[in-house]
């Protein structure tokens, strides 16, 4: 098997050799250059899988020589040994990519440990299956990325809701965009240029909430020194998001309720009838309806925020937006991280594609800050992803349905007489219910010899 | 099955898609196999390969 190459630039004779010794014993073919200039011309005639690089060198500045290195495209993974282990020159080697920086002393173990994930990498440069990420995409504050059926029913109920101003409960679990499908709707309104005011009612202890909601008057508790505004009459013509609408405690829910109805309240102390004609959209991640049932929550003020509901698919239910959730996240933290991934290993992609993802876009999100954070180079590799990745999770298989292991034309089949027999054979109702125009569902009865019994 | 169990064509086809491929251990070929459909199908359908280029009619 041919021996991976590994070249040592540095101008320290003992140290080159006693490190072109341990390293050949480890299995690696090592050669060496006491300059820059050497170093550069045998990169040429050697062709490392590795470099391993001083910072002071004779005749150039090692940085200058890592920068030049960098420049290559396929430029090899550089490790920088230094006698300064200062802070300013770790923070340079590692903003101009460096692998690995090793001080001297070296830790020979250090070392080794370096050079095998080095080599790990430079192979997978160029034996890995990788996918480029889109450059296309436009990143822009706020946007919801989406291509998949329940994100369309989204988009189409942000666009039915954002015509008028009726209260919205927006349902889904943590992590799924419910703050930003609010902004949406307000920001696709006639009133976007008024205020939108989020509050997170999970946060703020209960004694606190009803003067953040409602303002309070100057002296009406000890602390209060002056009148303040609440987050109602803030939102003056805007919207008020209400988030984790169910931690709100029942007697201030009362006050809510009398809020939603009469657009009326008054402030903590205050004796004034104010008035507010804020839009109240309200957001959890509970089931509220449950809550309800056991009396955590008022079942008028239930059915008053439910006017119109919206419930935010997870994750898991809409893998096809994974690939361009990646590339709308990715060009964000390359801009915001100072990052340049610019590719994905296959198996990388395929790795995010299986998770469950119980944290939803928001965990997506942190996992790949994380990895672009500790990523050498511009390819995102599987090895990186697997570790940030939690237990599987979910073990619960709710609407999910069941395989048999029949093909997915027998899948539809089967499908579309279910929904048909369910609709009584009706056309339309059938074709309302399952998403599709009536020329398709004719076109699906011939390809599947269904009889029409419309 | 309630009337409000029913969900969109595409999305029960896709969900069927992953049920399949988590039943066979995310192996693409076993999973193409089990539903009748080519690996490329399928690593379209969950964003692993760009569909492929509209010919003008």
């Amino acid at each position: 098997m041919k021996r991976k190459r590994i070249l040592i630039i540095d101008d320290e004779q003992s140290l080159l050799e006693s490190l072109e010794m341990f390293l050949s014993e480890s299995g690696y073919q090592v050669e060496s250059a006491p300059t820059a200039r050497e170093g550069m011309e045998r990169i040429t005639s050697f062709n490392p899988d590795v470099i391993i690089l001083d910072i002071r060198l004779p005749d150039r500045d090692g940085f200058s020589v890592l920068e030049e290195l960098k420049r290559h495209k396929d430029g090899k993974p550089v490790i920088m040994i230094t006698a300064f282990h200062d802070m300013e020159t770790t923070i340079r080697t590692v903003k101009l990519g460096a692998f690995e920086y090793i001080p001297k002393p070296i830790d020979v173990d250090e070392l080794e440990r370096a050079v095998r994930k080095a080599m790990k990498l430079s192979a997978g440069s160029t034996q890995r299956e990788t996918i480029s990420l889109d450059t296309s995409i436009a990143y822009e504050e706020g946007r919801i990325v989406g291509k998949s059926g329940p994100m369309k029913e989204v988009f189409k109920a942000i666009g039915r809701l954002s015509e008028n101003r009726v209260t919205v409960l927006i349902e889904g679990e943590t992590g799924t965009g419910k703050e930003a499908i609010a902004k949406a709707i307000h920001s696709h309104s006639a009133y976007k240029d008024q205020p939108f005011i989020a509050i997170n009612c999970s946060t703020i202890v209960a004694t606190l909430l009803e003067s953040e909601l409602f303002g309070h008057e100057k002296g009406s508790f000890t602390g209060a020194t002056s009148t303040k505004r609440g987050k109602f009459e803030l939102a003056g013509e805007g919207t008020i998001l209400l988030d984790e609408v169910g931690e709100i405690p029942l007697d201030l829910q009362s006050k809510i309720l009398r809020f939603v109805q009469e657009k009326e309240f008054e402030r903590v102390g205050g004796e004034k009838k104010l008035r507010s004609n804020a839009r109240v959209i309200a957001a959890t991640n509970r089931n509220l309806w449950k809550m309800v049932q056991t009396g955590q929550f008022r079942e008028d003020l239930y059915y008053r925020l439910s006017v119109a509901t919206i419930k935010t698919p997870p994750l898991r239910e809409r893998k096809s937006d994974i690939r361009p959730l990646v590339d709308y996240l990715l060009k964000r933290i390359n801009r915001d991280v100072g990052m340049g991934i610019k590719n994905l290993e296959t198996r990388a992609l395929e790795r995010l594609i299986q998770y469950d993802w119980p944290g939803n876009v928001r965990e997506l999100e942190n996992v790949l800050t994380r990895v672009a954070m500790e990523t050498h180079g511009d390819i995102i590799v599987e090895d990186a992803i697997a570790p940030l990745l939690g237990p599987k999770g979910r073990d619960d298989a709710v609407d999910q349905p069941t395989s048999g292991e029949v093909s997915l034309e027998e899948f539809e089949r089967k499908y579309i007489v279910r929904v048909l027999a369910k609709t009584q054979w009706h056309l339309g109702k059938a074709c309302e219910l399952l998403g599709i125009s009536r020329p398709t569902l004719r076109q699906k009865l011939r390809q599947y010899n269904i009889p029409n019994r419309d | 099955m309630d009337e409000q169990d029913i969900k969109p064509l595409g999305q029960m086809k896709h969900a069927y898609i992953l049920k399949v491929l988590e039943e066979s251990h995310w192996d693409f070929k076993k999973a193409s196999a089990i539903l009748k459909i080519s690996e490329s199908y399928l690593r379209r359908e969950l964003g692993l390969q760009a569909p492929p280029p509209k010919t003008p009619r």
